[in-house]
């Protein structure tokens, strides 16, 4: 496989002024993240340190195995919620490596609201134990949680994807043999005391550790009985009565050491997604600080996809398909960390032939059972007379129908732009795939905010005609100005983030680790047969 | 296929061929028993070579190795065919054109009719679907012909930019060409 010939001058004044803004977003992305995982009350702080608690981070960090890498997920999800208040959505959730096993971590962050669930809480926790599932993760819970927060629960209990999903994911990876561990560090009360309860492991702390469907003051009201948490639900009282929990442990690190040991006596299964000779892993050639050069500073400048190609993958070697059909879209073969991948990026916007191309290689990747990553920076379909009668409609339902029906592990990264239609077609978050990755600069809508103002302005205008009357330049600017603040507010990558539209932002030179992680983790699960529906000829 | 390796501008062929409990390489047509063992220090090999033994220090950087051997470093680069039988193809064709990838309108002309330019020059910028893209030179030429002026509106497909492969370029390959 040949390198990439990159076409970038590192000393040209475009590449200054970009690399400028983007160091500036990674800036403001660091600065947001370092927030969110650190920066609490004193009050809060002083709380936890008057239990005897540790700071959830350093309790993760204490659990894993010391020099190995953590891919945390959605650091910074409900970042634009609640008032910011629930920061990480309270809870923090990765993948991190525990006595030689790749895991899932989920531990609640005690230090909000007491670990209480926020509606985006329940949406983060679902999504990682569906990540355990599809990847075929153990999961260790440092459980600390208040239990749902009272005043949204409505937003949090009943719906198909709220708190009960928890819980029947955790049913699921168990029948699947993927163990699970609970470390009951603090209260698990009314349904979160189905996480202990229905993980393979419970460990629980003397003291802080408690259990009970209801907690003292809500069995007082229901029954009128007075009793202390420790007695109703202690450490005690479920290692050696109950047997709800299998272990009592008399401090955070004694629980964490006996956790350890725990993990380290699962089997490890094997990855039948990997070939049986691992080629050695290769540096890519080209900078990925480079990236920050090549991402313009204005979503509106078109730039190569292979420049961004060339500084993920191994030797930024890279074998192109079809490289003078549908240019558009470049599709093409690769390794990642030693890992074969096939990459899919957007040049342009997609044609009836990159459709096409697209559709077809796709196809080309189940065959070879190759992993595909998408390089998302799509401004949509062609619209227009000649591409409507050429039946770009059909080509793109092509393109779509390949990529769903899919069986191979599919990771996208939100690279710059994610508009329309194009967004479904290049796995979007709607279409499973195993994760999704998003850079700072990344802008994502049905539309883009001044189409949107424009389209919105021109019903108004025309039905306005229908009654005979005619808007003001003031008028028009009225009804454009709203609709643009509110786009543009949302089509950032905070607001994505923060709804869990992604598995959280990185910064550009980190994508290659996360790809590296995560495609590791998928290789846990078998690849399927492809099936696909009717394509539409 | 034979495997072709640029020592220092001098290009060798090497064909592993069959020997009795050795590795025999045939080295431009010549065969040569070889053997490599790995050496106690970090990148130390020791080479066989016929009945020579030396100590020799190799490190590796993408597609180069560089090879310590007798107080002298030397660069070896395994050839890569494909890339090289692509670029005699390039070099016979003498002249392209840079067709507009989708329908769209000339918003910068960069260069002028004549003008030398190196493969990455910026050409000319489009813009299409809210989006613009910069024309670069796939390779080092002259600008034949600038087809389209700013603001011109055009078809996919449209010739934007001719340009023609210099000269000397295709002379030196050929001349290299003469002396493999």
């Amino acid at each position: 496989m040949r390198r990439i010939e990159s076409r970038i001058d590192p000393r040209g004044e475009e590449f200054k002024r970009f690399r400028a803004a983007n160091l500036e977003r990674v800036r403001e992305f660091r600065r947001r993240q370092h927030d969110a995982r650190f920066e609490r009350r004193q009050r809060d702080l002083d709380r936890l340190a008057h239990h005897g608690k540790t700071f959830v981070r350093d309790r993760i960090k204490q659990l894993l195995d010391p020099g190995t890498p953590f891919l945390e997920f959605s650091s910074l999800a409900a970042n634009t919620e609640y008032d910011g208040e629930a920061k990480s959505a309270s809870v923090v959730t990765g993948i991190g490596i525990v006595a030689g096993h790749e895991t899932i971590i989920r531990a609640d962050d005690p230090s909000i609201k007491g670990g209480a669930w926020y509606p985006l809480t329940v949406k983060k926790n679902v999504r990682c134990l569906d990540i355990a599932i599809e990847n075929r993760l153990p999961v260790i819970h440092i459980c600390d949680s208040a239990g749902g927060f009272l005043p949204l629960q409505s937003e949090l209990f009943a719906d198909r994807i709220s708190a009960g999903r928890i819980f029947r994911n955790q049913a699921i990876l168990s029948r699947m043999d993927i163990p699970q561990l609970a470390l009951v560090f603090g209260h698990c009360t009314a349904g979160g005391a189905y996480i202990p309860a229905l993980s393979d492991y419970a460990v629980i702390l003397r003291g802080n550790g408690g259990i009970f469907l209801g907690g003292p003051p809500l069995v007082k009201a229901a029954t009128g009985e007075i009793v202390d948490a420790d007695t109703l639900g202690g450490a005690d009282l479920h290692t050696r009565t109950s047997g709800v929990a299998d272990y009592a442990a008399d401090s955070e690190e004694e629980a964490i050491l006996l956790g350890r040991e725990i993990v380290s006596t699962w089997r490890q299964p094997g990855k039948p997604g990997l070939e049986e000779d691992p080629v050695a892993a290769e540096a890519p050639y080209y900078d990925p600080e480079e990236l920050y050069g090549i991402i313009p500073d204005d979503i509106k400048i078109q730039f190569d996809m292979r420049e961004v190609i060339a500084r993920i993958v191994d030797g930024s070697r890279f074998h192109e398909y079809q490289p003078d059909y549908g240019t558009t879209l470049v599709c093409g073969y690769a390794r990642i960390w030693g890992m074969r991948v096939g990459l899919i990026g957007n040049n342009g916007v997609l044609f009836n032939d990159s459709s096409l191309k697209g559709a077809h290689f796709i196809e080309l990747c189940n065959q070879n059972r190759t992993p595909i990553v998408f390089l998302q920076n799509i401004t949509g379909f062609m619209v227009g007379r000649e591409y409507e009668a050429r039946g770009i409609c059909k080509d793109g339902a092509k393109f779509i129908m390949a990529q769903a029906g899919s069986a191979v592990p599919k990771f996208t990264v939100m690279v710059n732009g994610s508009f329309g239609a194009g967004n479904y077609a290049m796995c979007g978050r709607a279409y499973d795939g195993r994760f999704v990755f998003s850079w700072p600069n990344h802008q994502i809508g049905i539309m883009g905010a001044d189409q949107a103002a424009n389209t919105l302005a021109d019903v108004k205008i025309r039905q306005r005609e229908r009654a005979g009357e005619t808007l003001s330049e003031d008028e028009i600017e009225a009804i454009r100005r709203p609709v643009l603040e509110s786009f543009a507010r949302e089509s950032s990558a905070y607001y994505a983030t923060s709804h869990l539209w992604d598995d959280g932002i990185i910064d550009p030179v980190d994508t290659r680790n996360a790809l590296g992680i995560a495609l590791s983790a998928a290789a846990n699960t078998p690849i399927e047969e492809p099936r696909y529906g009717v394509m539409r000829f | 296929m034979a495997t072709e390796f640029d020592l220092e501008g001098l290009c060798s062929s090497v064909l592993p061929v069959h020997g009795q409990d050795a590795l025999v390489l045939s080295i431009d047509g010549r065969p040569f028993r070889v053997g490599l063992t790995p050496g106690r220090a970090t990148g130390e090999v020791v080479l066989e070579f016929g009945e020579e033994r030396e100590r020799v220090f190799a490190v590796q950087r993408g597609g180069i190795h560089f090879i310590h051997f007798r107080g002298r470093a030397h660069r070896v680069e395994a050839i890569d065919a494909l890339a090289r039988a692509r670029k005699r193809a390039v070099a016979e064709s003498g002249e392209e054109s840079l067709l507009a990838p989708m329908p769209g309108v000339v918003v910068r002309v960069a260069v002028e009719a004549d003008e030398e330019v190196e493969a990455g020059d910026l050409l000319m910028v489009i813009e299409s679907m809210k989006l613009q893209t910069s024309i670069r030179a796939p390779h080092d030429g002259r600008v034949a012909e600038i087809c389209l002026g700013t603001g011109a509106s055009f078809e996919q497909g449209a010739t934007l930019v001719r340009l023609e492969t210099r000269d000397e370029d295709s002379e030196a390959e050929q001349a290299k060409e003469r002396e493999r």
